[in-house]
């Protein structure tokens, strides 16, 4: 098939199911909507799925799946104590360090020890769960809504990572790796200033 | 409104509405598109910025690889520190003139066509970045999504060495590099414009 026209095929499927999204299919599904695509509401939490994902995608050339497992286990673990923890701990400020530290991962050294990888993977889900669950209401809503959180975090860093590991496997070239390089400088500078306006806020200094 | 009046109004109002709009913006932009602009419009209002981003591109590609694409890394992740510093409150010394002199060092480095080794150039870059950092941190609007403003702030700075490399990659020919080398002049002369306002 023609390169235009399945560049075409794939918008006009992206648009399409924005159309749907005027009411829910089920009744009482919207909440999973809403928990599936809140990662992508927050532009800290997508800052940290971006720099997440590149890594993963960039490091692993095996053992992603226990990563990735790793997410799924500590976003269900935050999930579950966020409902205990959310108010003590200052989940915002360890989400920007961690941005800070993946990004300067994307550009520091070119290899790194496995459980490195499976740590940061489990911190990045448990630190986005922590600022995923709805406000109090019934038990069953606030459960599917949680399943959507678990799922759209989960599938966000599993399809993100996949996606650079393609990428990658397709296009072994020098600009892309550079791309992606400068691309981790950017996330981690972001992620540097994000941190200093929040301290600086909570601090009173600004 | 008369349909005879409404002939000439109608067609008059959507200019004279189209030319007022820019009183509209004499507010400080608030929200996540807001920040966004303010960030990525902060460095380019700065002549003195621009120049040495500008700079730090065309040494890059100047230099050639891996140069061409570490300073351009190495450059955001310094500035984004002496921001931090500058959001923070931590006085730093002489922005302004070290802010200049990024721009007269830089300069003279294409225009001499210097090749330090990787390391120094590195250094250097980032030394500077820090002043640019903090200039910025220093300025941020009140009202400003801090967010938003980061991404465009470093959106903004990427792009400005991104133009600096393409126009450094002009020194593959002769007539390029002679190019290349005269805006490095350019650069470094302009520095000593902001030196002599900054003293």
């Amino acid at each position: 098939m023609n390169p235009l026209v399945r560049l075409l095929m794939a918008l006009v499927l992206t648009a399409a199911p924005l159309l749907a999204q005027a009411h829910s299919p089920y009744p009482g599904v919207r909440g999973f909507y809403v928990g599936a695509l809140h990662p992508l509401t927050t532009p800290s939490h997508v800052l940290l799925i971006l720099a997440i994902s590149i890594l993963l995608g960039l490091r692993l050339t095996e053992g992603r799946m226990r990563c990735l497992a790793t997410v799924f286990a500590a976003t269900a673990l935050g999930l579950v104590l966020a409902f205990v923890l959310a108010s003590y701990l200052p989940s915002s400020l360890f989400i920007l360090l961690l941005t800070t530290l993946v990004g300067g991962l994307i550009i520091g050294p070119t290899s790194l020890p496995g459980w490195s990888l499976v740590v940061l993977s489990g911190a990045c889900g448990f630190l986005l769960a922590l600022e995923s669950i709805p406000d109090p209401g019934p038990f069953l809503d606030v459960l599917i809504t949680v399943t959507g959180s678990l799922v759209g975090i989960h599938y966000l860093i599993m399809y993100g990572s996949r996606a650079v590991r393609h990428g990658l496997e397709r296009w072994d070239s020098g600009p892309l790796q550079i791309g992606i390089k400068v691309v981790g400088s950017w996330i981690a500078a972001i992620g540097l200033l994000m941190l200093a306006f929040t301290l600086a806020g909570s601090t009173g200094i600004a | 409104m008369s349909p005879r009046c409404s002939r000439f109004t109608a067609p008059l109002s959507l200019p004279l509405l189209v030319l007022l709009s820019p009183l509209a913006l004499g507010h400080t932009e608030v929200g996540v598109v807001g920040g966004f602009i303010s960030g990525f419009l902060h460095p380019i209002y700065g002549p003195d910025h621009v120049v040495a981003m500008v700079a730090v591109g065309l040494w890059g590609a100047f230099l050639g690889s891996p140069a061409i694409w570490l300073l351009p890394v190495v450059f955001p992740l310094v500035m984004a520190f002496g921001g931090a510093l500058g959001v923070l409150g931590v006085p730093l010394p002489g922005v302004e003139i070290g802010i200049a002199a990024s721009a007269i060092v830089l300069g003279l480095m294409v225009l001499l066509a210097v090749r330090p080794p990787l390391w120094v150039a590195a250094v250097l870059v980032g030394a500077f970045g820090i002043f640019h950092g903090h200039a910025h941190g220093t300025e941020l609007p009140d009202a400003s999504n801090p967010l938003t403003y980061a991404i465009g702030f470093v959106l903004a700075t990427g792009l400005m060495h991104l133009a600096g490399i393409a126009f450094g990659l002009l020194a593959g020919s002769p007539a390029g590099r002679l190019a290349v080398r005269s805006a490095g002049g350019l650069i470094s002369a302009a520095g000593l414009y902001f030196l002599a306002g900054a003293l």
